[in-house]
């Protein structure tokens, strides 16, 4: 028979972490309030073309991918956003890269960009920043990295993790983004 | 030679593996494969600090050696030559920086805005491999869609790297060997333990080493002629025989524990080579470790993939026997249960058998966990979904011969309010390290953790006297660049032990056997490993320290550090035969060894040979082997054999690591009237004498 012993004394001493504070020093997962506050450009839209080229130096074969934007959630966005992974092949010479995120043509997303210092925007936090959506335009695919050896990122007890945001129609993730917008945009005012 | 002997006893011929594709699909593989030419970059230094990501960060600890965690990386795969077709070259420095186009091997540190975007954010680092698009004829090789002709390891500037485990940093040997795994063409595995599993954490050391998985991805990709395989195919399906896209297969060897994963195409079907055995097979779903991103499936394909519950073949408890014979095929269709499972990773910890978790800390499985075999330790578990329903058949590990006794609720309880579990785990002792995967199951709902715990040996523990002179057996205090024998049990493997050899860059090597040896963190060049002594060469990094910590890692089980002390010098002769009281010595004009048949002139030069002159003038690398010109010599020694004084030189033996040779000018019969068996003593600029021993003079 098991028997949960109760008892105050022994209780109390014994302390978990809660899961984001965990993944925050273990294997780090990126919150819902980390990705809003990391990405310069949110939207949601279909990918409608894609090509690889040579970056502008010429050391770096990047895949881009033109997203036509159905909703623009965070960022100026136009009718089309144009996104970039490392990767892809130019003439007879290729180019892989562990931790790029893929895209095809068709592809329905709501994507978190990032922009790389190179001026591309890049998916955030990897595959974190990566969202399938479904023909109920519902999100889906929150997963919690899809990038290695991920180092330590930002997070509290507080934190909201990403698959939270699993099965949520596009207008509802607009009102969470607008949301931590105005939250941000609060804070930096009390300062 | 880094768990070369272990991977091949563990997995010989073994197969079964992800591989990286080209944009099109096709297989990455190099054309260079038996003489893999990496450089380092000049830009990884010991102490490099970049300001590329914003902040001033510390990329590599001052007292770092990323040259000889490189080396120690690229002799970990060169470990697999036996098995895999597969060698790299001697590792060689370079300036040139990342450069696709010039077919040089470069691992560098991100030097520029182009470098820092390819980076993910938060990456400890990516390899670039460059790759044929078609058919023809590049730097010479014969190409074809998808061969790799340049691999570049660029390093992150955002973290801070060690290769001495030093607080709060990635380990640079763990980033380098995950690495070159991907410039051999392979990409993630959805196994926790494995040197591919995607993601690392700091103070872990776990991606170092290599698994099961690891030697299937080479074995197979870069075979060698006459290996016996079988093979396993299948289709992961619904109930409803909808195929489960790409659904996670793992196959367990039911017989050594062997595991090996895979992944399911868009149709859910899979097809691995594989050593003949007996397999246990399962199919999961992506979880909470690995996801769809982490083998680059774009969005339509992850969401293509469907929620289902971990399924075994025949069932968890009775998993069906899949038998792979030579050369035969063996089908393991697998029908999974649709729906997410309900349980979520435990909050975890071990503990001594009837200890007491109050006040530890709990955190919840998360990656790879170590677990010294030969031991009976309590698994103790909890957290949401976990509770007094639980019995023992609700537990189960797969490898490692693992049994699962006396399962109940622990006498304390989460924070939270929620139950323990606890669990007696007797591990049998293992001599090389494997993976053990845990299943958690409750009411229909599977979790499964797979490879999540990585089997060590025993412990190693250190018997008195630890650490002692090789040459004197003094037990005192250590030196830089002595020669010195570490007593335990457990230290290696078990057997007749394994000599040392020079690694391709002509370094002593700092593992045998699977056996390493820190001091402060600083790996020594081994000389011999064996299961109750260890004789190494005390790294020169100690110099001007008064203790070091010293720390015996046995195929991932390390033992508890001790202190040693840590002074200038530690003159010890050797003795001919070992034990005697006679010094090893020779004659300079010819070479032979003194005896009493053979003894030395009045006034003749002979050579003492010993160990612990401490570190020379010159600068000489540990591990190094000192050159022929110019000697590296020291000065400041004082010698007498009976009782008179005699000239003396000290040097390092050319060609050797740490062995010592002293050229003595016996004194001259005028001097010195006796003959016989004299005592010599040698004493060091810091007045530490030798030992006693005598040499014969006539």
């Amino acid at each position: 028979m098991l028997r949960p012993n109760l008892s105050l004394t022994s209780s109390i001493s014994l302390i978990i972490l809660v899961s984001s504070a965990l993944f925050a020093t273990i294997v780090p997962r990126l919150s819902v309030e980390d990705l809003i506050d990391r990405s310069d450009v949110v939207v949601a839209g279909e990918v409608t073309r894609s090509w690889a080229a040579w970056d502008a130096s010429h050391k770096y074969i990047w895949t881009h991918h033109d997203v036509a934007v159905s909703s623009s959630l965070k960022g100026a966005a136009g009718s089309s956003v144009e996104l970039a992974e490392p990767g892809g092949a130019v003439g007879a010479e290729g180019m892989t890269i562990s931790g790029s995120v893929a895209y095809q043509v068709g592809d329905k997303v709501v994507v978190f960009l990032q922009k790389m210092p190179n001026g591309y925007l890049r998916t955030a936090g990897a595959g974190q920043g990566r969202f399938a959506l479904d023909s109920a335009g519902k999100i889906h695919g929150a997963s919690p990295t899809s990038v290695e050896f991920i180092e330590s990122s930002a997070g509290s007890a507080s934190a909201t993790r990403l698959e939270a945001l699993n099965g949520l129609s596009v207008n509802e993730l607009a009102v969470r983004i607008a949301a931590r917008i105005r939250q941000s945009a609060q804070r930096q005012g009390a300062r | 030679m880094r768990y070369l002997a272990i991977l091949l006893l563990l997995a010989p011929g073994a197969f079964g593996y992800v591989r990286q594709v080209t944009a099109d699909g096709a297989p990455l593989v190099r054309v260079d494969n038996t003489g893999i030419q990496f450089n380092l970059d000049t830009s990884l230094f010991a102490g490099v600090q970049s300001s590329l990501s914003g902040a001033t960060v510390t990329v590599m600890t001052s007292n770092s050696d990323p040259f000889g965690a490189v080396r120690g990386a690229l002799a970990d795969w060169n470990a697999l030559s036996g098995v895999a077709n597969i060698k790299f070259l001697a590792l060689q420095t370079t300036s040139v920086g990342i450069n696709h186009s010039d077919y040089i091997m470069t691992i560098a540190l991100a030097k520029t805005a182009d470098d820092l975007s390819v980076i993910p954010t938060g990456g400890l680092g990516v390899t670039t491999d460059y790759y044929a698009a078609g058919n023809g004829t590049i730097n010479g090789w014969t190409v074809q869609d998808g061969s790799i002709i340049d691999s570049d390891i660029i390093v992150s500037p955002s973290v801070t790297f060690s290769t001495t485990g030093a607080s709060g940093t990635f380990d640079f040997q763990s980033l380098i060997t995950h690495e070159l795994g991907h410039s051999l063409g392979s990409s993630h595995s959805n196994l926790l333990g494995t040197t591919m599993y995607p993601y690392s954490s700091i103070g872990s050391f776990a991606n170092r080493y290599l698994s099961t998985d690891e030697v299937a991805l080479v074995t197979a990709v870069y075979p060698l002629p006459a290996t016996t395989t079988g093979t396993i195919t299948g289709k992961i399906t619904t109930a409803a025989i909808l195929p489960a896209p790409y659904s996670m297969v793992t196959m367990i060897d039911q017989s050594s524990g062997n595991t090996y994963g895979a992944l399911a195409d868009v149709t859910g079907t899979y097809s691995l080579t594989l050593p003949p055995a007996s397999y246990t097979v399962y199919a999961e779903p992506f979880n909470s470790f690995v996801s769809a991103g982490n083998f680059y499936l774009t969005a339509t394909q992850a969401a293509s993939a469907i929620a289902f519950e971990p399924t075994f073949l025949g069932g968890a408890l009775t998993p069906t026997a899949v038998n792979v014979t030579a050369n035969g095929t063996a089908t393991a269709n697998i029908s999974v249960t649709l729906g997410a499972s309900t349980l979520t990773p435990p909050a975890y910890v071990f503990l001594p058998v009837g200890a007491s978790a109050a006040g530890q800390s709990l955190p919840y499985i998360h990656g790879p966990i170590f677990l010294a075999s030969g031991q009976s330790i309590d698994f103790v578990f909890g957290g949401v979904g976990y509770d007094a329903t639980y019995t023992t058949s609700n537990v189960l590990i797969f490898g490692g011969g693992i049994q699962i006794t006396n399962l109940k609720a622990d006498t304390v309880t989460l924070s939270t309010g929620q139950p323990l579990l606890r669990a007696t785990l007797k591990i049998p002792a293992i001599t090389t390290p494997g993976l053990a995967t845990l299943i958690l199951t409750k009411g229909g709902n599977t979790i499964a953790f797979s490879g999540v715990f990585i089997v060590t040996p025993p412990t190693p523990a250190f018997t008195a006297p630890a650490v002692t002179n090789a040459a004197s057996g003094a037990d005192v205090a250590v030196s830089p660049g002595e020669i010195v024998a570490l007593y335990g049990s457990s230290l290696s493997q078990p057997g007749n032990g394994f000599s040392t050899f020079f690694d391709p860059n002509d370094y002593l090597t700092t593992i045998l056997g699977g056996t390493t040896v820190t001091f402060d963190g600083v790996p020594a060049p081994l000389i011999y490993a064996g299961s109750g002594q260890v004789n190494l060469v005390v790294p020169y990094e100690v110099a001007g320290e008064t203790s070091s910590k010293v720390v015996i890692t046995n195929n991932g089980s390390a033992s508890a550090p001790i202190a040693v002390s840590v002074v200038s010098d530690t003159p010890g002769i050797l003795a001919n035969p070992p034990g005697s009281p006679n010094a090893l010595a020779t004659l300079a004009t010819n070479g032979t060894v003194i005896a009493q048949s053979n003894p030395a002139p009045r006034g003749s030069i002979v050579t003492i040979w010993g160990v612990g002159a401490g570190k020379p003038s010159f600068t000489v690398a540990t591990g190094q082997p000192a050159p022929y010109a110019p000697p590296y010599t020291s000065s400041g020694f004082t010698c007498t054999v009976g009782g008179q004084p005699a000239g003396i030189i000290t040097a390092i033996a050319p060609g050797f690591v740490g062995l010592v040779q002293w050229n003595v000018t016996l004194p001259s019969a005028t001097q010195l009237t006796n003959t016989g068996d004299l005592p010599i003593v040698i004493t060091s600029p810091s007045g530490h004498t030798t030992q006693a021993v005598n040499i014969w003079v006539n």
